[in-house]
């Protein structure tokens, strides 16, 4: 039964590893510590899994759960960030679609999100996801209306940063 | 926003790393280092300095210290009453600590967990202080030869100013140990809980 149960979490989790990613890819400033925040998540995952009774879909459950290991449970690793880490780490986009320009941008994008809070990289991280308010509202715990406020002040103070 | 649409446009485009299953199969075995771990790891042993002290309470009632009726009666059952109240409300906070819940319901419950087991230790202090304040006061002005028994054999005002700066050395050791533990440890594992925590509640003002 454990067998079954492992086999079926790992399955899942292999193939919807991208969700994990992308929560480490902001919220962690180096590979080191994108793997560490991986392993976290990974392991309160397959804590909460027994209870998964597959009313959401499996990437929704992971959502909450990785944003909330994140946020709540992570703590940082202690290894010195090098300043070049931000930018560079495993930053690649698919060959066809590469862009000088735009990748320059996506890089200072990044590097502007690192400088949000908690709470703001999340709000982002489930607009780029393309969640919707309601979905943001349940997953944060908040009223759709100030998911909205709150929104639009992380991307306010985005935009400041990227042009002080 | 331009450059977030630029990002949102490449976000999912993103490549990483490919984990394999040999993995996260060995992932899963790793150990938890989570911050709430070590906040439950804590919390336990607090709990558990907390029903010691409880025994200690019941214990030192039995002795034959001569305290008044009413007290004894009192420290007897909110030594027993006390830690069994706190470890229900302990547990029972426990288990709400659930990561499904949302951010914000998820910091709540971890929140409300530390303050219930802070108030369980900060209740405990309180009566092993007003033990030392009445077994001390008992002590220092029990009139000699009435109990010599179990009196302290003092016999200059130089032995009960001993007794009475052991007392206060005591005490201080055990409240500086309680304030290294509160601010140093909690104030690590909880800095980021509390920031974030803050950040949300201030959006329902």
């Amino acid at each position: 039964m454990e067998k079954e149960l492992e086999h079926k979490f790992v399955t899942q989790l292999e193939k919807h590893q991208n969700i994990i990613h992308k929560v480490c890819r902001l919220y962690t400033n180096n590979q080191d510590a994108h793997n560490d925040l991986f392993q976290e998540v990974t392991i309160q995952l397959w804590r909460a899994f027994p209870k998964f009774r597959g009313e959401a879909k499996f990437s929704t459950w992971m959502y909450r759960i990785a944003l909330n290991t994140a946020i709540t449970l992570y703590r940082k690793s202690k290894r010195k960030i090098k300043t070049n880490d931000i930018a560079d780490f495993h930053f690649k986009i698919k060959a066809d679609e590469y862009d000088d320009t735009e990748e320059e941008q996506l890089k200072l994008m990044y590097a502007a999100i690192k400088q949000l809070s908690d709470i703001e990289k999340a709000l982002i991280f489930l607009y780029l996801e393309d969640k919707s308010y309601k979905e943001i509202s349940e997953t944060m715990g908040i009223s759709e209306v100030n998911a909205r406020v709150k929104m639009n002040r992380a991307k306010g103070k985005l935009k400041k940063i990227l042009s002080p | 926003m331009e450059e977030l649409d630029i990002l949102k446009k490449n976000w999912n485009k993103e490549t990483h790393p490919k984990i394999t299953a040999d993995t996260i199969y060995k992932m899963i075995l790793k150990k938890s280092s989570s911050a709430v771990k070590w906040i439950f790891i804590i919390c336990m042993i607090e709990l558990g300095l907390g029903l010691t002290s409880g025994v200690l309470l019941l214990t030192n009632s039995e002795n034959e210290l001569n305290l008044p009726m009413w007290l004894e009666t009192t420290i007897t059952i909110t030594g027993i009453l006390i830690p069994i109240i706190y470890s229900y409300k302990f547990f029972k906070n426990y288990q709400t600590i659930n990561t499904t819940s949302s951010v914000k319901d998820l910091l709540n419950n971890i929140i409300k967990t530390r303050k219930t087991v802070k108030q369980f230790v900060l209740i405990n202090l309180s009566l092993i202080a007003v033990m030392m304040i009445f077994t001390s006061y008992h002590t220092l002005t029990m009139p000699m030869g009435v109990n010599n028994d179990i009196a302290y054999p003092l016999v200059t005002i130089k032995d009960y100013f001993i007794l009475a700066f052991a007392i206060l050395i005591i005490t201080a050791i055990v409240i500086g140990i309680c304030l290294f533990v509160y601010f140093l440890l909690y104030g690590i594992l909880m800095r980021k809980l509390n920031k974030n925590h803050n950040e949300l509640k201030q959006l329902d003002l």
